[in-house]
């Protein structure tokens, strides 16, 4: 290893000491990748007091709002389409004579919190906790079909496209909302697909005690498919937005 | 920072004195002539969002953070510009550096420019802001052993493309 590579290892392992430094002083490639051979980009002191007047300008127009206010009002919002969705479809799956009942309400149960506390989570400041719902991926659908009853009723694709439709249709609004609020924050694919999977979960809610088929099958490609497409969408969807804040 | 997120002007005025001037630069070598633009959106942005300011938090590596997602944001709308020339730059209060060649700093940006964006970032914050790879690790939202790795292969780059340009002067 020559002296040059030595002095790119030392810089690259934050090991610099000072016999790399005295090399790099003396050779014309390392020399301008010592850490005190800055060579200052000069700041344009013109252009920073316009941005700090802008800045003081935003800062007189636009209150501080607390991101919890706006978790909280679209996971209310969530909440609410869930639970008036599931009225409207009625009950069917919970009523029929092989439900497992236990099974069914503690799955429910998960279904509901991933709607509303999912959704407050995904809209954290930083980036850990939205990225830990994204173990709502595999956790769901393998929830869905433990607490399946098994029977397969919708055999045709007409009998059990509405399922996929609902779980779609439901999504419309939930997801919207959250687009719009994650245009206030920083780009960020896992954010998307955390908050996405959150809000398209209301229809998987609702369809948990609506559909009477309970199969592996149908709970897979018809209620957790379509809820993970729908995630994988929001992202171009997301990017194609503008960005109004790029704060994490 | 905790004034500043109640709205006070005083204490954002502080914050923006102490670290405007050296994001400016920094910025310049991420995003080229576009860096008053992207200094501009993310003071805005801090400003507009700070009630996801988490409390507490160091306000550096946030402010950083948000920089970086700027700059990111810009980059993948924009190409990269060359920067003013140093000529066309007003007088500014820069500290004095340590090794007065004055075609050195144009050549490591102009080097820098080359560079794929992840390992630019990873360079830029380590070498000339002098964050740790864990720090970087925790702005950017990528593991420690990632940053590792861009900034060595960018290092290596770097040290290939200057040896090219001083050949070539």
């Amino acid at each position: 290893m020559n002296e040059c590579d030595a002095f790119l290892d030392a810089l690259a392992s934050d090991r610099l000491e000072a016999a790399h430094r005295t090399h790099a002083r003396t050779c014309p490639v390392c020399a301008p990748l010592l850490p005190e051979a800055s060579g200052a980009v000069s700041p344009a002191a013109l252009s920073l007091d316009e941005v700090h007047r802008r800045a003081l300008q935003a800062l007189r127009t636009t209150p501080a709002r607390p991101w919890a206010r706006d978790a909280a009002m679209l996971a209310l919002l969530q909440g609410a389409i869930a639970l008036g969705v599931t009225v409207t479809l009625g009950t069917g799956n919970w009523n029929s004579p092989g439900a497992h009942r236990t099974a069914l309400a503690l799955v429910g149960a998960a279904l509901l919190g991933t709607v509303t506390l999912g959704s407050i989570l995904a809209l954290a400041p930083g980036r850990r906790r939205p990225r830990a719902l994204l173990w709502l991926v595999p956790v769901v659908p393998l929830l869905l079909v433990l607490s399946g009853n098994g029977v397969h009723t919708a055999t045709t694709m007409g009998a059990a496209l509405p399922c996929a439709l609902t779980v779609v249709l439901t999504a419309v609004v939930p997801l919207a909302v959250g687009l719009a609020l994650l245009r206030g924050m920083a780009l960020d694919a896992a954010r998307t697909v955390a908050l996405a999977l959150c809000a398209a979960a209301t229809g998987l809610f609702a369809l948990h005690w609506h559909c009477r088929d309970g199969s592996g099958a149908h709970l897979l490609a018809y209620h957790a498919l379509p809820w993970v497409a729908l995630a994988l969408l929001a992202i171009p969807i997301r990017r194609a937005l503008p960005t109004r804040s790029h704060v994490p | 920072m905790d004034r500043f997120v109640q709205g006070e002007e005083q204490a954002f005025s502080t914050l923006f004195t102490r670290h405007a001037g050296r994001l400016q630069a920094t910025l310049r070598r991420m995003v080229g002539a576009a860096a008053d633009d992207v200094l501009q959106t993310t003071f805005l942005s801090i400003v507009r969002s700070r009630g996801r300011y988490e409390r507490g938090a160091p306000f550096r590596p946030w402010l950083y953070t948000v920089a970086v997602n700027a700059a990111r944001d810009h980059l993948r709308r924009n190409r990269w510009e060359e920067p003013h020339a140093a000529e066309d730059l007003p007088e500014a209060p820069a500290e004095p550096a340590p090794l007065p060649d004055p075609g050195l700093s144009r050549t490591v940006e102009a080097a820098l420019a080359q560079l794929p964006g992840a390992q630019r970032e990873a360079i830029v914050l380590h070498r000339f802001e002098g964050f740790s790879f864990r720090e970087i690790a925790d702005l950017l939202g990528v593991t420690e052993t990632a940053v590792k790795v861009r900034a060595h292969r960018g290092y290596e780059r770097l040290r290939v493309l200057l040896a090219s340009q001083r050949g070539t002067a």
